[in-house]
């Protein structure tokens, strides 16, 4: 393996298990609020226990993914010191905004914890607002510098040094808005879908309070109008694409000639530019592109064969795409089987279908970070540097590669076993 | 001049609050008992998280600020940030082994506590090289012991303001008699001469009154003024280079643009921090005075 492969997957490792945490991070806080919120206006106990137990949840996951933040801030100026050399420049004010949003989470939420009235209280839950927020701005700046990487604006070039940088338009560049409200909320969906999954699986293993019911129900609603956000942004990031990156669409689809009419590709085997045997949706794509059914797409022909992204971005996308349809329809039958009172709603099927959409969430997580990475290959900064440029020459990746990917299982084996211990002491105590 | 300084403050801010957390775990080796070890747990978590972002918050705003430095420092650093971070993951592994698994028997708590003073001397290199690039294997150990000790300095000083006994009282002595040998072994380069002979006197002061007092804060607030006239001292010394001797920070800064953006974003997270900062030292101390 040679270092740019093995620093490749080792930078992809740390970040394939830090999203995860980085995910729950900023997700939980916002179902923390939720539970105090309601215990707040409806004054039952049971919520408050919940926001509780959460925070508690958050605390070790915390842990956990501010060390794996740090490793990765480390690997980054370490394995990719031609990268930072361009990106530190121009993104600084993103990692420094990213950075500081974080120290207030982590202040706050450490008051938050502290100070935990018996019974639920509005400046408890105003020193919450924070928590969220913060968790969510933390998010935008490190996406908005990711974002950067798709679409850099706002510097000029000289002799190979990023000079006379235009911070507000590298924070705020074209891919922006769509990359991070796209993310954001999948964090959420994710999330909630997680937090869901392990009530639904445990419906039947405890008590069915109707505590336990309207748990399910409110996650269930939270998840579904977060699924028709994610919709929308999608949506609107196809678009984005169409417009500012169409060599990441045309792979994505395996569109291998750019015309109009353009059509939807679902599955298939890779054949040349394009795939067969693929499920076809005439103008489809066309219309997600552009709004027409008779809108021009861009295709692959358009770019040079040793510029274009690997053909398995097209799997992670319809990936991305099928599990995102997926989760709004189990989230539709679920709750309209509660909404009837269907005998069917309360049974294990239905509640382990439920629960699949945990695990079907994050992995539509994952699988949108691996399209937006590996779909920007073969750069590292789109149309300014490439990976083989990009990452430090040595053989740092390869000394390095085994060690950091065990270090992160056992740290991810110890914080799911943390989370065991705390979820069964709390067992214990009810 | 402001942001020129925030990294170090950044620094300053983890060194103090992660000498305390690196040195506390020695304590929980030492078995000081179910209410030490409680006391100690109670700041792990949720104090543990606050520290860490520092040493990210040092590191992003370096980054940020001095970003024409990073080239020039690469080379130098990335084995000691990798070995870093491997000491930091097993540190994380083990932090959470022990404080969500009842303590965990001895041999772990001892692991965690060689592993946490490992991680300043180890961390200290980095700093090493900004104001003394190339260093002697005399120097890398100084500043390593220097590290080490100081980790204890702070943490003993903090649990015998906490909770006053001689077993901490006797280990800040101990960190600062360390802090002093490794400040004469640094006294020997030009440039740390000076600062290193002050922080010496302001050091063997503190250790005179702390051997003849028995002041419960003595030891905390002297160790927390001795740390931070030293990083002011080595501040000045450095002046007007970023790496000493090899860039200076008029050469190594970002565009006054970006620095703005950075003030700007300093302003309005500070209006939030400080106060909330303030709040949480106040809980903190009641609730770990019990």
């Amino acid at each position: 393996m040679n270092n740019t492969v093995a620093s490749r997957a080792l930078t992809g490792d740390s970040l394939g298990f830090h999203i995860i945490f980085a995910m729950l991070g900023v997700g939980i806080p916002l179902l923390i609020l939720l539970a105090e919120a309601i215990a707040l206006k409806t004054g039952k106990l049971e919520w408050y226990r919940d926001a509780r137990r959460w925070t508690e949840v958050l605390v070790i996951l915390f842990i956990a993914g501010a060390i794996s933040g740090t490793i990765i801030s480390f690997q980054f100026s370490t394995l990719w010191a031609p990268l930072m050399k361009l990106l530190e420049p121009a993104t600084g004010p993103a990692f420094f905004l990213e950075g500081f949003a974080f120290l207030i989470e982590a202040v706050f939420l450490t008051m938050y914890i502290l100070v935990w009235p018996k019974k639920p209280d509005i400046m408890h839950f105003l020193l919450g607002i924070p928590v969220a927020l913060a968790a969510a701005t933390s998010a935008f700046f490190i996406t908005s510098a990711n974002a950067f990487m798709n679409a850099p604006q706002g510097f000029n070039l000289k002799n190979g040094q990023v000079v006379n940088v235009h911070p507000w338009q590298t924070l705020f560049n074209p891919a922006t808005a769509t990359e991070t409200s796209h993310s954001i909320l999948a964090y959420y969906l994710a999330t909630t879908c997680l937090v869901l999954a392990f009530y639904a699986w445990r419906y039947h293993q405890t008590n069915a309070s109707p505590h336990a019911r309207n748990r399910l129900v409110v996650l269930a609603i939270v998840a579904f109008i977060l699924a028709l956000g994610i919709g929308a942004t999608g949506d609107a990031s196809g678009k984005y694409l169409a417009k500012n990156e169409p060599v990441k669409l045309a792979a994505a689809e395996g569109l291998a000639h750019t015309e109009s009419k353009a059509p939807l590709m679902m599955g298939g085997m890779p054949s040349g530019d394009s795939f067969k045997d693929a499920i076809v949706v005439p103008g489809a794509l066309s219309f997600l592109a552009t709004g027409s059914f008779n809108g021009v797409v861009i295709g692959l022909d358009q770019t040079a064969p040793n510029l274009r992204p690997p053909t398995i971005i097209h799997y992670f996308f319809d990936a991305m795409v099928g599990i995102g349809t997926m989760i709004p329809l189990i989230l539709v039958l679920f709750l309209a089987a509660w909404r009837w009172k269907r005998p069917w709603a309360e049974t294990r099927p239905m509640l382990w279908l439920v629960a699949l959409t945990g695990v079907l969430a994050t992995l539509a997580v994952e699988f949108g970070w691996l399209l937006t990475e590996i779909g920007r290959q073969p750069y590292a900064i789109r149309g300014i540097l490439l990976t083989s440029q990009a990452v430090t020459s040595g053989d740092l990746g390869v000394r390095y590669g085994d060690v950091f990917p065990t270090l992160y299982l056992l740290l991810f084996g110890l914080t799911g076993w943390a989370l065991w211990l705390l979820i069964r002491s709390k067992q214990a105590k009810t | 001049m402001i942001i020129w300084l925030l990294p170090s403050i950044f620094a300053c801010c983890y060194l103090l609050l992660g000498g305390i957390e690196f040195g506390l775990p020695l304590f929980l080796a030492l078995d000081g008992g179910k209410q030490r070890n409680h006391q100690i747990a109670q700041w792990f978590s949720p104090a543990w998280e606050v520290t860490n972002v520092f040493l990210v918050m040092s590191l992003t705003t370096f980054m940020a600020v001095f970003p024409l430095a990073i080239p020039l420092l690469s080379d130098t650093l990335r084995n000691w940030l990798l070995i870093s971070g491997v000491l930091l993951a097993i540190r994380a592994a083990l932090v959470l082994t022990i404080f969500y698994g009842h303590m965990g028997p001895k041999l772990l708590r001892q692991l965690l506590a060689v592993i946490s003073l490992l991680i300043p001397a180890v961390l200290a290199q980095v700093g090493l090289a900004l104001i003394l690039p190339g260093a002697t294997v005399v120097a890398a150990l100084s500043i390593a012991i220097g590290a080490i000790s100081l980790a204890l300095a702070l943490s003993a000083g903090f649990f015998h303001w906490i909770a006053p006994d001689g077993q901490s009282r006797n280990l800040w002595l101990f960190g600062l008699a360390g802090l002093s040998v490794a400040l004469a072994g640094l006294s020997r380069y030009d440039n740390l001469a000076l600062v290193t002979f002050v922080s010496l006197v302001a050091i063997s002061v503190a250790l005179l009154l702390g051997w003849l007092t028995s002041h419960r804060r003595l030891p905390l607030i002297s160790t927390v003024v001795c740390v931070i006239a030293l990083v002011a001292g080595l501040l000045i010394r450095q002046w007007p280079d970023v790496v000493y001797g090899q860039v200076s920070y008029t050469q190594a800064a970002t565009g006054a643009a970006v620095q703005q953006v950075i003030l700007i974003g300093l302003v309005a997270g500070l209006i939030l921090v400080i106060p909330a900062l303030f709040g949480l030292f106040r809980i903190l101390k009641r609730t770990l005075a019990g």
